[in-house]
């Protein structure tokens, strides 16, 4: 029984190892990027023209 | 590739970085960012200063545009290769630089065809429109689109 605690607890821990991974990779925001002027002014663009991504 | 790329760095998922190495060694900082809409991806590109901010209005004058310019469209064939639903939008800073790449995309116009398409945005601060590219076309560009197919 020891060892099966043991071996939950490693497993538990790798999966929490590889969820952060997941979630630093997916929560790359527009605040993040070192082009925040630009990334502002293409929100507004496409914003104003959501036309712009028709069929894409 | 009429230039031969320099070598590049995947900082993370969506920062690249690579060396300029013409008259003085700049480092360079290729970034994707997320937009609004799905699937949309601004690529913004420019000089890492030593504060560790970006100026991409600069005109470094390193001599090399042509392989810095040709090691930016590898990374954004490395980047939308992982992701190829990606749609990548970049303009220039300034007009001018929006000319530069206006006349890059032409210089590239037929090896970039080949995996990818090039639409346009032109128009007014008001009222913009897409087209597909056309290298043989003068127009002024507001930006441009860029899907890998």
């Amino acid at each position: 029984m020891p060892l099966t605690r043991k071996n939950n607890k490693k497993s538990r821990l790798r999966k929490r190892k590889v969820e952060t991974v997941i979630i630093i990779q997916e929560q790359i925001k527009a605040e993040d990027t070192l082009f925040p002027e630009k990334v502002a002014r293409a929100n507004e663009l496409f914003k104003n023209n959501p036309h712009l991504l028709d069929g894409l | 590739m009429s230039h031969i790329p320099y070598p590049f760095e995947q900082i993370h998922a969506t920062r690249y970085r690579f060396f300029s190495l013409g008259r003085n060694k700049i480092e360079k900082i290729v970034d994707f960012v997320p937009l609004k809409p799905k699937d949309l991806v601004n690529l913004g590109f420019g000089d890492l200063l030593p504060d560790g901010s970006i100026d991409d209005k600069i005109a470094s004058n390193n001599g090399d545009i042509r392989r810095v310019l040709a090691t930016v469209v590898m990374i954004l064939k490395h980047f939308t290769a992982q992701r190829p639903d990606a749609i990548i939008y970049f303009s220039g800073s300034t007009p001018e630089r929006t000319r530069l790449y206006t006349r890059i995309l032409k210089i590239y116009y037929a090896e970039f065809t080949k995996e990818f398409t090039i639409y346009g945005v032109v128009g007014t601060r008001q009222d913009h429109q897409r087209s597909l590219f056309d290298p043989r076309a003068q127009l002024n560009y507001f930006g441009f689109l860029i899907k890998r197919f």
